[in-house]
């Protein structure tokens, strides 16, 4: 609990630190992030350093939240459609914080409704912790007292990830379709 | 008798004035622009929203919700702790008598559960709502995608 508060107190900190004004602005954050290696939906290992060269958004979810992850998901939809020819040199990690339920052939029918193709993350609970500890990512199971259902509250982070697999932008859950397009098409801008 | 025909005239004028207002406004609960987000294949879950209004001259609350869709709808309050969305169970929406609430993402919602299909855009979808007070009512909700501009 207490290394959870901290880890939400940090982030946080950097969020604030990380908006000038309304102005989205590239960054480093060397404390967050680092490559991982978990299961995509088809059952291969996937790496984040598989996606050398592309920019990447990471963002820890699960399939049975009805508010957050759908808004989340629908929102980079809208981004992708923005960024037109340039959203192919980006790709999208969707880890789950629910892997007891969110089976790999439940997350790959979920995610193909997605045209912009997010692939599916998952592992041991062992292994999904050691990811959301290199993001500083807050997932807690909590029961609702019917039976043996469960709702994950989790961070609504999503990370910009650069070529070389660095962190460079932390993308809030109501930061608008605008803003998320014009700090995605900063990033490929910048020359590698 | 002249005077009896004006007063005549004036309270039928009345019942017109009467019955226009509460064609706009009843005096009852009022539910309007609710849509259901359309689910992607394997989602078992989805979030139903809608406004409402107490225009009744009673205190009043929901007390039960059912859809022939799910055996298991609940209300939602999402609340965000710093970065963190949290989501906690209501046991029911206190509904003051002239409270208007808006139930709409990242704040309050109808966690739809236990669906065996995906939910498509266009369907409609009945959802009762039974209150402390007030009559039962049934409302058809739209099913749509969650877009954005």
């Amino acid at each position: 609990m207490v290394k959870n508060f901290f880890a939400l107190f940090f982030l946080y900190g950097i969020i604030v630190l990380n908006c000038k004004g309304n102005q989205p602005v590239l960054d480093k954050f060397p404390e967050i992030g680092g490559n991982f290696t978990l299961e995509d939906t088809t059952g291969n290992k996937f790496s984040l350093s598989d996606l050398k060269g592309k920019s990447v958004l990471l963002f820890f979810g699960y399939t049975n939240c009805p508010d957050a992850c759908s808004f989340n998901l629908s929102r980079l939809s809208a981004v992708y459609n923005k960024l037109g020819s340039d959203s192919e040199k980006v790709k999208t990690l969707f880890v789950t914080v629910d892997p007891a339920r969110d089976t790999k052939e439940k997350m790959g029918k979920y995610l193909s409704y997605f045209k912009f193709n997010p692939i599916g993350l998952t592992g041991t609970g062992k292994e999904i912790d050691k990811v959301a500890d290199l993001y500083k990512i807050v997932h807690i199971k909590r029961e609702t007292g019917q039976g043996k259902d469960y709702q994950v509250d989790h961070s609504t982070i999503t990370f910009l990830i650069d070529a070389n697999g660095i962190v460079r932008y932390l993308i809030k859950q109501d930061d608008p379709v605008n803003q998320v397009t014009a700090v995605i098409r900063n990033l490929l801008s910048e020359k590698l | 008798m002249k005077f009896g025909y004006g007063l005549g005239k004036l309270f039928f004028s009345f019942l017109l004035l009467e019955a226009a207002y509460c064609s706009f406004h009843p005096k009852t609960i009022e539910i309007r622009d609710g849509w259901i987000a359309e689910t992607p294949e394997g989602a078992e879950v989805t979030g139903a929203f809608f406004k409402i209004k107490n225009y009744s001259e009673f205190d009043d609350e929901i007390i039960s919700i059912q859809s022939s869709v799910s055996n298991d709808i609940q209300l939602h309050e999402v609340y965000m702790n710093r970065d963190v969305m949290s989501m906690r169970r209501l046991p029911s929406l206190r509904l003051n008598k002239g409270e208007f609430h808006e139930l709409e993402p990242g704040k309050m919602h109808l966690m739809i559960m236990g669906l065996s299909e995906p939910l498509k855009s266009g369907a409609k979808i009945e959802i009762t709502f039974k209150f402390k007070v007030a009559k039962e009512k049934r409302v058809e909700f739209v099913v749509k995608k969650m877009e954005f501009q």
